[in-house]
């Protein structure tokens, strides 16, 4: 039925929106009080996410095979 | 001044909590995971509909805003985790049905729960053993967290197939990069709490799983 649909999607926005709010005074303070990571920092992060991304793809290929 | 000695056995008081928070948080991870996965096969009996399914998330986040940070203190914060984690579980159990409909369905749910499980190991196992600090991230992740959720509003009413598939490895990243930020605090001392650890590592868990589950269905689909 296309209104209750419509009503299903007005929740789920509501609950994204209560989401942000409730984050919103985190990232507040974790903007201010995170410490600045070194270069060497960052590449071993991207590193390691460059891992995952495979490791995504790899499951990818068992799902289609 | 402290005396070297006094040093070293506060800083072994300190390592010796951090084992603790550690050890604690693991086994209630682990207990959790279980219950959940025990209410997501009751909600794949029962069958919910979507509005029930998503009342329980709602009612979870309430938990985890409302009563998680008065409670995580005392005991009574350990049945709070299991309801949050019951409920999560549950309104997994119409998107589990659905995908364990389909014809290869069994598979992309197996995938994706080992997958999920691979990948918190991996992470997590990287920052116990290299004891490297990743709370360099926590602006980094929270700002990338507040951009999917603002696409993800945008594509509750846009409905683009192309870009909830971008949000779903977008949530991976994110929850990727969590995984290591939230370990990272608690062998570093930052987290003492093992009640909102497990609370957090779980919600890293969960929407890993999710989006996992979201890519390789769609990918895994002819």
């Amino acid at each position: 039925m296309p209104e209750s649909f419509d009503w299903f999607k007005i929740a789920q926005a509501g609950f994204v929106i209560m989401m942000i709010l409730f984050i919103w005074p985190r990232a507040k303070h974790m903007w201010k009080e995170s410490p600045k990571g070194s270069s060497k920092d960052w590449t071993t992060y991207a590193a390691l996410m460059i891992g995952v991304v495979l490791f995504i793809l790899l499951l990818i290929s068992m799902v289609r095979s | 001044m402290n005396s070297p000695q006094s040093v070293v056995t506060r800083s072994s008081e300190s390592i010796l909590a951090t084992n603790k928070v550690l050890k604690n948080t693991y086994m209630l991870l682990a207990l959790t995971l279980l219950f959940s996965a025990f209410t997501a096969w009751i909600s794949m009996q029962v069958m919910p509909s979507r509005g029930l399914s998503l009342g329980a998330s709602f009612v979870a986040m309430g938990l985890i805003w409302l009563v998680l940070p008065r409670t995580a203190h005392s005991a009574i914060g350990i049945a709070v985790v299991f309801a949050i984690t019951g409920l999560l579980g549950y309104s997994l159990g119409p998107i589990l049905s659905y995908y364990l409909h389909t014809a290869n369905g069994a598979q992309i749910v197996m995938t994706a729960l080992g997958g999920t499980g691979a990948i918190f190991l991996a992470l997590s196992g990287y920052v116990l053993t290299t004891k490297k600090d990743f709370t360099f991230m926590g602006g980094f992740l929270i700002t990338g967290l507040l951009v999917v959720f603002g696409a993800m509003l945008l594509n509750i009413f846009l409905n683009i197939p192309a870009l909830s598939l971008a949000l779903s490895a977008g949530v991976i990243m994110i929850m990727s990069g969590f995984i290591l930020y939230d370990t990272s605090r608690i062998v570093r001392g930052g987290e003492t709490n093992y009640i909102s650890a497990t609370v957090s590592l779980y919600l890293n868990l969960y929407n890993i799983f999710v989006s996992l589950l979201q890519i390789l269905g769609i990918f895994g689909d002819d």
